[in-house]
């Protein structure tokens, strides 16, 4: 139960970030295609539009990929918790059922 | 070029690769049963598995294709490296936890999760086996490349050895022992790129005259009042007899006044509208007793002079006015010293650089001239996209879509390939998968980084191979530091091994365990299975080395885009839409798999690049309505998607 709600919630941030690097990836080809000439317009002398959304297109791959890497809840925490709470009243009452049954 | 080998590299090259021999063997005898052999029984620590992501993704295509596009046309090789991180995103958010959910050994058997069916398992199989061959290509085409000058020997030679060293490998061991050779060299392949570039910014620019030979290459700067050929013979040149087809191109053969030497000139745009220039030219022509290289045959000795050779090219002529006066080099050449990283581009961007391109002419008597001419360019121009996928400067639509479609299957291809999927069932759960693809992705991206610097520093080094992109790296290496130029060669050759058993091992778990088991239902019991794998992987080695020798003058990272276009149309809307819609059915995913890899394969097969440059011949005009452009991803993707959504709700089932 609680590991597929925590899939259920990282498979949504993933599609979420997806969709944002999408835009962010997309947006760098069309105007690579359809405005080439916007590309060369410098910020500064030496880095044009191209290199600077390159670069950045490279580092914002990784940004996303921690962020989703810290938010992501992980299966054996709940995992591992839950039982941690839940094993000895089991145990409990296993124990006591032994004894009813005795 | 010819290439003389040296002891240094080769005892480096030969001590990395009876390491990584050494490696494979130790830790193959660990790797007896089918889910060592394949999935390296779930246990590889993340951080190594993410390191080995990058030693599985950073293949010869990206080292050597995407620094020898850079060096010959400047940005659009690292657009290659843009979209093959891109791809990784896909990877992360939208596969790797599902997947690593759903699979055991292979990628048809996450699809097969859910289905279990006999037809799923011989689709996902034979498209394993058709994407893992298509990019084993590339991969056997830069070992070849590598060898060349390392080793002296003909690319064959070069395909021939790294086939047989893989399958000794892939035989002795699996994938414990790749994953763990992988991590290696994933590591010392960006560590060293990483000195190589500092080692660039170290070394600046320095204006010259021509290539590190120190033959300067003449240019004739002529009125242009009268015709070309009167003003040439007004200023001592003797004009000598040349075909029509050279002609038509405003090519020239002349004897020098001066040297007597022959050279082709070709007149090109001048920076004066009044004058005309000719600049020199380099040519090879193929013919029966060897190669004819500016007119002499290749390698015969005149004198006290070195073997004829084409002439090393790619050098900065001007650079920018702050420097014409402060520093010089003992030959007299203006340099700017050392430059940090964001220097570096905006000095290359004000420099003016010469580039050489090329040109295939057919003669008269049946053998064909490629010429190779210089043009000078600024340095800004070849920081912007369009000099290698030129229709995007033109105003036609088909070219620019030829281009988004390539970008579009390098975002899609990364999640799709097999070899890098199954690398999500050697860690133990989907939090590992997940970890270690943020360091994959975190490896990866800082070395395409690093290809930038990397290519323009080819491009400048005075050193590149007019014949061949693929080795501009290497060659790069060379003019810097022979040391570097033996470690540089040997990582990116045990790279290719290490890609190439991946990949061999990706067909082979999909011959043995999803056709011969999943499909014809053979009965194996574990250790025939892996013997099986093993069989296969010698057969597909074979087939590789065959197809590396075929193709071994493409662009290496041209031949991977396809080998992703294929990858993206066959697997990726079958994964998606299995994890992401319910209503899938087995036989949506069959027709989706079935359809996108043979629309993708067909397309590229009849595509004009492939006439082009592989068949070398000329294709028929109802092609080109058929097939408008070269790259498939922009129709087959949507078209595999569009097959599995119809198939799969005409083959839905009566819910009760």
């Amino acid at each position: 139960m609680s590991s597929s709600t925590s899939q259920t919630a990282n498979a949504r941030l993933g599609l979420w970030l997806f969709f944002m690097y999408s835009l962010f990836y997309f947006g760098f080809v069309v105007v690579c295609a359809f405005a080439p000439s916007w590309s060369a317009w410098e910020l500064t002398p030496g880095l044009n539009l191209a290199i600077v959304w390159g670069f950045a297109l490279i580092a914002v791959a990784f940004v996303l990929a921690l962020v989703y890497g810290l938010a992501c809840k992980t299966d054996t925490v709940p995992a591992n918790t839950v039982p941690a709470n839940t094993v000895p009243t089991d145990k409990v009452q296993t124990d006591t059922d032994a004894e009813r049954s005795r | 070029m010819i290439n003389e080998p040296s002891l240094l590299p080769v005892l480096v090259f030969l001590a990395f690769v009876g390491l990584t021999l050494g490696i494979s063997f130790y830790l193959g005898g660990k790797a007896k049963s089918s889910s060592g052999y394949f999935a390296a029984h779930g246990q590889i620590p993340w951080f190594v598995n993410g390191v080995a992501f990058a030693g599985d993704y950073l293949s010869a295509a990206s080292f050597l294709g995407i620094c020898g596009m850079i060096a010959f046309y400047g940005y659009d090789g690292f657009l290659y490296s843009i979209g093959y991180l891109a791809g990784w995103v896909v990877a992360l958010f939208v596969i790797a936890e599902p997947m690593k959910r759903m699979g055991k050994f292979t990628f048809a058997d996450a699809l097969n999760a859910k289905f279990n069916s006999r037809g799923i398992q011989l689709a996902a199989g034979i498209s394993t086996l058709a994407v893992s061959v298509f990019y084993l290509i590339p991969q056997m085409v830069g070992a070849g490349v590598l060898v060349q000058p390392l080793l002296g020997f003909d690319h064959w030679v070069g395909v021939v050895m790294v086939g047989a060293v893989v399958i000794l490998i892939v035989v002795t061991a699996g994938m414990v022992s790749t994953t763990w050779v992988q991590f290696l060299k994933g590591s010392l392949l960006v560590l060293f790129s990483a000195v190589l570039t500092i080692l660039i910014l170290q070394r600046g620019f320095e204006a010259t005259d021509g290539g590190i030979d120190g033959y300067q290459f003449t240019t004739i700067e002529l009125p242009g009042i009268r015709s070309v050929e009167e003003e040439l013979v007004e200023v001592g040149y003797t004009l000598l007899p040349v075909e029509e087809a050279w002609r038509d191109k405003s090519y020239y053969r002349v004897t020098s006044p001066t040297s007597n030497d022959e050279l082709v000139v070709k007149e090109v745009n001048s920076a004066s509208d009044s004058k005309r220039t000719l600049v020199e030219c380099q040519t090879r022509t193929p013919v029966a007793d060897g190669i004819l290289v500016n007119g002499k045959l290749q390698g015969s000795v005149i004198g006290d002079e070195p073997p004829t050779d084409l002439h090393p090219v790619g050098h900065v002529r001007t650079l920018p006015a702050e420097f014409l006066s402060t520093q010089r080099t003992p030959d007299g050449n203006t340099t700017t010293g050392p430059l940090g990283p964001i220097a570096f581009l905006r000095v290359f961007s004000e420099s003016e650089l010469v580039i050489w391109s090329n040109e295939k002419l057919q003669n008269e008597d049946g053998t064909a001239t490629t010429i190779f001419y210089p043009s000078l360019t600024r340095g800004a121009q070849v920081l912007q996209p369009g000099a290698k996928f030129t229709g995007i400067r033109k105003s036609e639509f088909w070219p620019k879509l030829n281009f988004l479609s390539l970008m579009f299957a390098l975002f899609c291809g990364t999640a799709s390939l097999p070899h890098i999927l199954i690398r999500y069932y050697t860690v133990k759960d989907a939090a590992a998968a997940r970890k270690s693809t943020i360091v994959g992705i975190a490896t990866i991206g800082f070395f395409y980084v690093l290809t930038l610097y990397l290519g323009l520093g080819a491009m400048t080094s005075g050193a590149m191979d007019v014949t061949n992109e693929n080795m501009a790296a290497p060659l790069l290496a060379r003019s810097i530091n022979e040391w570097l130029f033996a470690m540089i060669s040997a990582i990116a050759f045990t790279t290719v091994l290490g890609t190439v058993s991946g990949l061999i091992l990706a067909s082979a778990g999909a011959v043995a365990h999803d056709i011969l088991k999943g499909y014809v239902g053979l009965e194996m019991t574990d250790h025939e299975q892996v013997r099986i794998a093993k069989l296969a992987s010698v057969a597909v080695g074979v087939v590789a080395i065959a197809l590396g020798i075929l193709f071994a003058n493409m662009n290496v990272t041209y031949l991977v885009g396809w080998a992703f276009s294929v990858a993206a149309s066959a697997n990726l809307p079958a994964l998606v839409m299995l994890l992401f819609w319910k209503k899938t059915t087995c036989q949506g995913i069959i027709a989706g798999v079935v359809v996108g890899m043979a629309s993708s394969l067909g397309w590229i097969l009849l595509s004009s690049d492939t006439f082009a440059q592989v068949y070398d011949a000329p294709r028929p005009d109802w092609l080109a309505v058929l097939i408008p452009f070269s790259q498939p991803g922009i129709v087959t993707i949507p078209l595999s998607f569009l097959t599995l959504i119809v198939v799969s709700l005409s083959t839905q089932e009566k819910q009760a």
